[in-house]
């Protein structure tokens, strides 16, 4: 090929010049080629990219959606607020030594090049009084306005500056690390001092009171008003300087907007004399209570950068780089916490606004903030308040009394007498599964939750910051006999005449194993004998339904109590919930329940027939559970909102097909247990021979049971160690913190005139001891309680 | 005083350099133009600057224009020792920041009182000079050993330029000497050689970058390698440009010169656009896009097709001059040129990593100008010869 161009071209040289001017234009055809691709191909996306750099967007927020309790009480709110700021040159007290500066500088012009620094400074010493005064004037009135000492204000003021310190130098080692990667490990050494250009926050105003109201606001702005007319005049020759109120210019109203919780402290009143034994007083007195639904309604904390990447301010696209999501999350923005304030955070938080600028044609273009949405809750914040009033400590019932333990405990480990105790109470709607209350002891508050110390949050044994309700699951203990007999008797495991006769123990010959409580209570003297039923539900008979447990065998007790929604979450709304505990079967179908070959023992299954075993629920679980024993077998999943759309939470229902006559026979078992004589929670023994009943309240059905519930001790990694290597799970060699018997009492209530019970009342006391004597008076006063407010 | 009469009326007859000449100032027109959008107030009054410098660039043109061939092969190797001299004086260790100031973190700069001199834009011009001498009478330059020795002439200046630093200027060296040996007569299979080891070289250290090799085994600096990697990401089109300043950069290029489209948004908009965008460097190393911006791709194809002139004149005048030395400078010239021109456009339309090369005669930047006219003006001086 080469031959016909040398032949037309004899000279090398003219074909290398030929050859490089080829290679010219091919370079130049080809970014040029790559312009035409850019610039008139893409000119749109291009086009809109480079635009939108033209627009200044000035972001407007938003006003969160508020909480309210069923009546409409506000639980949670945004308020706007106003704090006052002050410029951050005041702050560092650098803006008198300028305006000093500035001022001698004015007054020795002529020398002031001749001056040295020593001589300068001096001069500027003289002119800093006057500024000095005045600023201290503003601080003066700052402290008044505000109700503040000044060491108050000095306090603020040191917080304030070490913050924007703190930001500047992470600032500047951010930009030296920056250049120093630039220049590469040669070129020049650099200080840090080279760097160190002022911060935006060093120009910003800061608020030193917060939070004031509109009378501070008013004066601050005729202040700062009449700072600025005076500057005018002066300005315009119409009086003459020095302005006093000088400093006031540097001082701004700045809107800000604060999420309060105005029920967060309340002051029911608890009637004492309905209490039992000797904690009963004649008396009806107002208990204060902090942290009213705390656990519930949440907290609201600064975004984690995990939320921030979950839903970013920023979302760029391939069409758009600088697309951004209103709603998105930006540093510094604040989401819930916990609780509903977590768990409905989409539904609460409403979207941004957006004031666009046109930074070309001065065009304004504004995108109003959409309000997050407002949230009823089921929750009646009142009866709230008086169920955890009751359940205050100070009160006794949530204290460990001589009664609580049928033996009086040894091990240390066991609450002793007069110690705290936790636990917590589930009151739900049967009709609707809206839950009413939903207590978790111990409480947290506000304040505390505010202390520096973490008090709250290190104290592991008590976990006060815990929502006890949702998120701790309890060894049901005898609470679920009622449920076993009902589903055994659906099975036809149990005819409807069917007893069974309790010899004190379960197997013959081996009276060691499986026995009854009141044969190990009565030391091998008493036993049921033959109970049908009902009568083994009131009496608590664990020989019955250890023998249900093992007819319904391993698979057929786990898929029943799968059915009544234990070992999942109830999917009441809050993420916090855990699902309990229940051994996963591998398979549902028919097949696998007919098995006979299941993982589950006998053993495991004869324990489960009395709520023991390898099966844990919360409080919530159970409450679901009777709540659905009470609408005849139809399982209904709780919601804690009014509004039964809310969040997009939908309630789950399921009938769970059970025969009528086990329903029937489970209730008349809970109605015997609290209204039969020979029922567990029929009485509560305050002290020997000396008997109340447990439900003081007239004119009411209550059905119900009790449940001492051998409890898995609580083991802690210990103090030392934890702090050390912070580990949480603990092994079977950590030691035991609390051991004992978890107390229950499920009650349902049917007011008078009602075909059918109306509420579920669940209540745990952790550790508490005996079920009937330590829960039943709390569910007492839950009545009470409820009574109070107009439900009962 | 007649042969300097006429001398100028040998200039001033029909040749091929008046199209260099005619190329290059319009395009150092159209950059202050540019160069004016780029820097409205409160900037600096650079497009004035520019143009002042843009007559000392006229008067340089025209006094390398006069004197004979001869002189300024005379004028060669002194001109080259002078560069070295002073390329060794800014990258001495211990010169005091009066005289070298570091600007930038380079120190590419002598300060001489009332200005500051670039040395390397010296160095171009004397290196094409001494190169051209030293090629014109080789004989051996058909053999590989003939090759080499002139690439071991570039190293000097290269080395010393690349130490400033200034790695932008010292890459114009190789690609300049690739030229003017092609012209020289260097076998095709050598040269194509070298071209391969060039492209073998940028392709590991392009991969080193890309497999993101740990920093041992890295031949660049970070800041180098990031503009690499900003090209990857590019190349890769992802939609979330990093937001490191290098990929920063490029990415306004790309935008502005895409937001220019067919016939460009007009002087004012323009102006806008471009300060509102924030285009770093976009009076120097970034003028290209505030050219498509303000002319759309029309302008685009009317820089590039005076470059293209620019090349054409100083190509045809290589090809009619009767003397070795005048034929191989003005390869060098254009070569180097070309290099510039597709190195500069090519990072700002995101084809090519970003580097500090300036676009010739429309960049702001006095001693780069002049020394673009001193070529233009010894192209017209060579092409003027009968």
């Amino acid at each position: 090929m080469l031959n016909p161009i040398r032949h037309l071209v004899p000279s090398l040289f003219l074909r290398r010049l030929l050859l490089l001017m080829l290679i010219c234009l091919a370079a130049l055809g080809m970014v040029g080629a790559q312009t035409y691709r850019l610039a008139v191909t893409q000119v749109d996306r291009h086009r809109r990219q480079a635009e939108s750099a033209m627009v200044q967007r000035l972001l407007i927020p938003t006003i969160r959606g508020s909480i309210t309790d069923r009546h409409g009480r506000v639980l949670a709110q945004d308020r706007p607020t106003y704090d006052i700021g002050v410029d951050y040159s005041l702050i560092t007290e650098r803006w008198a030594y300028t305006r000093a500066r500035r001022r001698a500088y004015k007054s020795s012009k002529e020398r002031w090049s001749e001056l040295d620094f020593d001589s300068r400074e001096r001069l500027i010493a003289i002119h800093q009084q006057p500024f000095d005064e005045q600023v201290q004037k503003l601080w003066d009135t700052l402290c008044e306005l505000g109700g503040i000492e000044r060491a108050e204000l000095n306090e603020r003021k040191n917080t304030i500056t070490r913050k924007v310190q703190a930001i500047a130098s992470d600032v500047w080692v951010r930009q030296l690390e920056e250049i120093r990667r630039r220049r590469g490990e040669e070129g020049e050494e650099l200080e840090l001092n080279e760097v160190a250009n002022p911060i935006s926050e060093e120009f910003a105003a800061h608020a030193l009171l917060t939070n004031v109201d509109d009378r501070v606001v008013a004066q601050v702005k005729r202040l700062i008003a009449d700072a600025q007319s005076r500057a005018d005049e002066i300005k315009q020759g119409t009086a003459q300087g020095p302005n006093e109120l000088e400093p006031w210019l540097r001082v701004t109203v700045m809107r800000s907007r604060q999420r309060e919780y105005p029920l967060e402290t309340l002051r029911p009143t608890v009637d004492r004399s309905t209490f039992p034994g000797p904690l009963r007083v004649d008396m009806t007195g107002e208990v204060p209570t902090t942290g009213v639904a705390m656990h519930l309604i949440g907290q609201m904390r600064d975004v984690w950068e995990e939320d921030a990447k979950q839903r970013p301010f920023r979302r760029p696209t391939p069409a758009d780089a600088t697309a951004i999501d209103l709603s998105g999350y930006l540093p510094g923005d604040r989401c819930g916490a916990w609780g509903l304030e977590r768990a409905a955070e989409d539904w609460l938080r409403g979207s941004r606004g957006q004031l666009e600028e046109m930074l070309d044609t001065g065009d304004h273009h504004r995108n109003e903030p959409t309000p997050g949405k407002n949230l009823r809750l089921s929750i009646d914040v009142m009866l709230q308040a008086r169920v955890q009033a009751a359940m205050d400590p100070q009160l006794g019932l949530m204290r460990v009394q001589p009664w609580y333990y049928h033996d009086a405990p040894s091990d240390p480990a066991v609450p002793q007498i007069g110690e705290a105790l936790n636990g917590a109470v589930v009151v739900m709607d049967v009709p609707t599964g809206q839950v009413l209350a939903a207590v978790s002891m111990p409480s947290m508050s506000l304040s505390r939750l505010r202390d520096k110390s973490g008090e709250l949050w290190n104290d592991r044994i008590n976990q006060p910051y815990l929502n006890r309700t949702v998120a701790m699951p309890y060894q049901p203990g005898s609470t679920v006999k009622p449920l076993v007999l009902s589903a055994a008797i659906t099975e036809h495991k149990l005819g409807h005449d069917d007893a069974i006769t309790c010899n004190g123990f379960l197997e013959p010959g081996k009276p060691d194993r499986y026995r009854c409580w009141i044969y190990k209570q009565s030391l091998g003297t008493r036993s049921h004998g033959p109970l049908q039923g009902p009568e083994a539900i009131a009496r608590s008979c664990n020989i019955f339904f250890f023998t249900l447990g093992r007819r319904l065998g391993g698979n057929g007790i786990v898929d029943w109590y799968d059915r009544w929604g234990m070992g999942r979450s109830t999917g009441c709304g809050l993420e916090e919930e855990v699902g309990g505990d229940l051994p996963r079967l591998t398979s549902f179908s028919d097949d696998a329940r007919n098995a006979s070959s299941s993982g589950i023992s006998v053993a495991d299954a004869t324990q489960m027939g009395i709520g023991q075993g390898p099966v844990q629920w919360t409080p919530m679980q159970a409450a679901t559970a009777y709540a659905a024993l009470a609408r005849g077998g139809y399982w209904k999943s709780p919601t804690l909102f009014a509004d039964p759309d809310a969040v997009g939470h939908k309630q789950v229902e399921r009938d769970l097909a059970l025969d009528p006559k086990g329903v029937e026979q489970a209730l008349q078992g809970l109605y015997e247990g609290i209204n039969a004589n020979y029922g567990t929670g029929h009485q509560v023994r305050v002290a020997s021979g000396q008997s109340e009943p447990t439900f003081n309240i007239p004119g009411l059905k209550i059905m119900g049971k009790s449940g001492t519930a051998e409890a898995v001790p609580l083991r802690l990694v210990p103090e030392e160690e934890f702090r050390t290597t912070r580990r949480t799970r603990v092994t079977s060699e950590d030691p035991i913190v609390r051991k004992g018997d978890h107390a229950w009492m499920i009650i349902l209530v049917q007011p008078e005139g009602q075909p059918r019970a109306r509420y579920v009342v669940a209540v745990v006391v952790e550790y508490g001891g005996t079920g009937g004597a330590v829960a039943g008076p709390v569910a007492n006063q839950v009545l009470h309680a409820m009574r109070a407010e107009g439900y009962l | 005083m007649n042969r300097f009469w006429a001398r100028i009326g040998e200039l001033l007859r029909p040749h091929a350099g008046f199209l260099a000449v005619i190329a290059s100032v319009a395009l150092s027109v159209i950059g202050i133009e540019a160069i004016r959008t780029a820097s409205p107030p409160p900037h600096p009054d650079y497009a004035t600057q520019q143009l002042r410098w843009l007559f000392v660039a006229m008067v340089a043109t025209v006094g390398c224009a006069l004197p004979s061939i001869r002189f300024i092969r005379a004028m060669a190797w002194p001109l080259m020792l002078l560069s070295i001299a002073l390329l060794v004086l800014v990258v001495l260790p211990g010169v005091p920041r009066s005289i070298v100031p570091m600007i930038n973190g380079a120190t590419c700069w002598i300060n001489i009182g009332f200005m500051h001199v670039q040395p390397s834009e010296l160095a171009r011009v004397a290196f094409i000079l001494s190169l051209a001498l030293f090629l014109r009478d080789r004989t051996n330059l058909r053999t590989a050993l003939g090759v080499l020795l002139p690439l071991g002439l570039m190293v000097v200046p290269m080395a010393l330029i690349a130490k400033e630093p200034d790695l932008g200027v010292a890459l114009v060296f190789p690609p300049t000497v690739g030229a003017m040996l092609l012209a020289a007569g260097a076998r095709l299979r050598h040269m194509l050689a070298l071209a391969g080891l060039g492209v073998l070289v940028s392709a590991l250290v392009v991969l080193a970058v890309y497999l993101d090799l740990p920093e041992s085994m890295q031949p660049l600096k970070p800041h180098q390698r990031a503009r690499i990697a900003a090209l990857i990401t590019r190349a890769q089109a992802d939609p979330r440009p990093s937001l490191r300043a290098d990929a920063y950069q490029q990415e306004k290029a790309v935008t502005l010169v895409g937001a220019g489209g067919w016939s460009g948004n007009g002087a004012v908009r323009a102006q806008q656009i471009v300060f509102h965008n924030r285009l770093p460097e976009d009076h120097t190393d970034m003028i290209y896009p505030v050219i498509v911006n303000r002319w759309g791709f029309q302008g685009a194809v009317a820089v590039l097709g005076l470059y293209a002139m620019l090349f054409f004149s100083m190509f045809i005048t290589a090809a009619t001059s009767k003397d070795n030395f005048a034929r191989l400078a003005c390869v060098g010239f254009a070569g180097m040129l070309a290099f510039q021109t597709f190195v500069n456009v090519g990072m700002t339309v995101g084809l090519l990593p970003v580097t500090g090369i300036t676009l010739p005669f429309v960049s702001y930047g006095g001693a780069s100008l002049v020394m673009s006219f001193v070529m233009v003006g010894l192209t017209c001086n060579f092409a003027s010869r009968r």
